[in-house]
């Protein structure tokens, strides 16, 4: 394993993996601390750059924007209180409440000292965990990997907001989506109405950047909001008295956040209002909850970044995104030929350690781009949008003409319209996306388990993993008709 | 009778199912011994079909007391900023290959610059150009996209 160590710091450390891991930090934390651009429209926008570059490289600046995204979400809630991305909603309670009574500076250095914690010990957990389960994960066959396929999209099903109806339907829409094309089992193509640049399936990258970039910025443009900002942050450095407070919830974040992240669906928005539920309930004074309790910002700002880091322990062991976000990585790392999975780890260490490594270091870079260059995110803040949108627009464009095919452009548009009109009707876009990725997996490995079974179905519950997975579907299905977790589940959401 | 929003948005993925049910059956569906091409689709088509059509019961059954949001309130929806901005999104594919990558992104920013918000024309023309710039320095000079150099040849 320290060979492997050894590997991650040579691929991490290389000048050119530096300057991605900064510049994906950067721009993640842009992108974080302006309201909403989320993390996956940031990614998308940048994916058809990564095309031309190593894949460890590409992985580790998407990594960035991702984990850089979760630092810059904070500023915003804590100035403006308005959430930069979903994973900061918590933060909007007690952290704007501090600004208010003139601890902005307190607020902000704490989400950036507990984001550097829990990144770091994310790291750490990512060093033990993924390859455990990758040598778990050694042991699945077609049944397995289709039964904890199904298991992951319950489960972002289950944690979607609003209606669980709607959340199926899109997972559905999704699958089916995702078999548009050639069957390279049979070479026959099927949904493609006889339209030639459909056979080679609908393009994940234009799909991605239709529903996270375009329909982000109509749903933007149909109002005109003016952003109250606290532009005055005096003093950055917290007290020991705000460090005293905050250690324990940090600690307690980073454990939740790493739990929740490996989960499909869990990610940093579960995360957070787990970490801010508990660390409430266990408080001697709850009543400062929402009043400028600096605990309310410390547990979740950690929670969110150990997430962000959790979430590749089941993307690249097992080849599950658990988020959107992750859904892109995924896509990334198909693009340059890498199937995440168990094997992973054994057939391109560079990958999996180099972005390990690289995460720490993202670490160090976020931590110092967030505490002493704080008052130039502010600046950020006084962006106009009408500047920042047709910025957005022609990178999703040009981006979606990286195959030279006009037709991605449509198709990216069109997906741009699908998802505003899913916002305005009330679907969620995660089941859709993560349904598409996972699609050509999960229908290869149901038809090669019921060729292999000769048809039967029961393949799925003679094999112990297999029928754990579906004991697990079962009970997240039968939660979901208890009426009490109907009232806890339009709280939670996988993030967009 | 005025269609609730939920009604709406399940009769019209009941339509996108049933068009899914057809194209799979058509593709073969095989056996469960021997799944076909359609298998799949036609089983992601049949649980889209399925819940929707539950949606549109349910939503039907409801009898609600409240008045339901408005899709796009009239007093909050800036009409003029999302037509102008879709407009300009179809036209760009349009007119790329007739102007050329680099008088297309022009263009675009340019009216997206200059008709969303009011904005000195020096500043709109600009903008418009140092994006286009920086595109053709980080995409065709830099990434090496192959673009289109349209009828005038830039």
């Amino acid at each position: 394993m320290w060979d492997h160590v050894l590997l991650g710091f040579t691929v991490a450390f290389k000048p050119i993996n530096l300057l991605y891991c900064f510049f994906g930090c950067f721009y993640g934390t842009f992108v974080g601390v302006l309201p909403g651009f989320g993390p996956t429209a940031a990614i998308a926008l940048l994916l058809p750059l990564t095309f031309g570059m190593a894949p460890e490289s590409a992985i580790i600046m998407l990594a960035g924007i991702y984990y850089g995204a979760m630092y810059g979400g904070s500023t915003t809630s804590i100035l403006v209180n308005i959430p930069g991305e979903a994973a900061s909603v918590t933060t909007t309670f007690d952290g704007y409440q501090m600004a208010k009574q003139g601890r902005a500076g307190s607020a902000l250095s704490i989400a950036a000292i507990g984001s550097f914690i829990a990144g770091s010990l994310a790291v750490f957990g990512l060093f033990i965990v993924a390859p455990l389960l990758a040598n778990f994960a050694l042991q699945f066959g077609p049944p397995e990997f289709f039964s904890l396929m199904v298991l992951g999209l319950t489960i972002v099903v289950y944690i979607s907001f609003g209606s669980v109806l709607k959340a199926v339907a899109m997972g559905s829409l999704g699958i089916a989506l995702g078999c548009v094309g050639w069957d390279y089992v049979s070479g026959n193509t099927r949904i493609t109405f006889g339209i030639e640049y459909l056979y080679d399936g609908i393009p994940v990258v234009p799909i991605l950047m239709g529903l996270f970039g375009i329909s982000e910025v109509l749903l933007n443009l149909e109002k005109t909001q003016k952003l109250e900002i606290f532009k005055e942050v005096k003093r950055i450095w917290p007290s020991l008295r705000d460090l005293r407070e905050s250690i324990l919830p940090i600690l307690r974040g980073s454990g939740i956040g790493f739990l929740l992240g490996l989960v499909p669906g869990g990610g940093t928005v579960v995360s957070t209002f787990a970490s801010y539920t508990i660390e409430k309930k266990i408080s001697r004074h709850p009543e400062r909850f929402g009043k400028g309790a600096i605990e309310g910002v410390a547990g979740p700002e950690s929670a969110n970044n150990a997430a962000a880091q959790a979430g590749f322990v089941p993307l690249l062991t097992l080849g599950i995104p658990v988020s959107p976000a992750f859904a892109l990585v995924f896509a990334a790392l198909l693009v340059h030929g890498i199937h995440p999975g168990p094997l992973l780890l054994a057939k391109t260490p560079s990958v999996f350690w180099g972005v390990v490594i690289s995460m720490y270091v993202g670490n160090m870079i976020l931590l110092i781009l967030n505490l002493p260059l704080i008052r130039m995110w502010v600046k950020v803040l006084a962006i106009p949008y009408g500047l920042l949108f047709p910025l957005i627009l022609i990178f999703c464009l040009v981006g979606a003409l990286s195959d030279n095919k006009v037709g991605d452009v449509f198709v990216m548009i069109i997906f741009g319209i699908f998802g505003y009109l899913m916002k305005k009707f009330d679907y969620e876009p995660a089941p859709m996306v993560i349904a598409f990725i996972l699609s050509p997996i999960l229908e290869l490995n149901l038809r090669q388990s019921l060729i292999l079974s000769g048809g039967s179905f029961s393949i799925f519950f003679t094999k112990p993993i297999s029928l754990g997975c579906l004991i697990a579907v079962g009970l997240l299905v039968l939660l979901s008709t208890l009426p009490k977790f109907k009232v806890m589940r339009p709280k939670l959401g996988v993030e967009a | 009778m005025k269609l609730r929003k939920d009604q709406i948005s399940s009769v019209f993925l009941l339509v996108v199912a049933g068009v899914i049910l057809i194209s799979s059956v058509k593709a073969s569906l095989g056996s469960f011994g021997t799944p076909g091409s359609g298998f799949v689709p036609f089983l992601a088509a049949f649980l889209l079909g399925f819940f929707s059509l539950l949606g549109l019961v349910l939503s039907s059954l409801k009898k609600t007391k409240e008045k339901e949001k408005t899709l796009f309130p009239s007093h909050e929806m800036n009409w003029k900023n999302l037509i102008m901005t879709l407009g300009a999104l179809f036209a760009f594919p349009l007119l790329l290959k007739l102007l050329g990558f680099n008088l297309t992104v022009f263009g675009f920013m340019l009216f997206l610059a200059k008709v969303t918000e009011p904005r000195r024309w020096v500043i709109a023309v600009l903008f418009a150009l140092g994006t286009t710039i920086a595109c053709y320095l980080l995409f065709v000079y830099w990434l090496k996209f192959v673009v289109e150099k349209g009828v005038f040849g830039i």
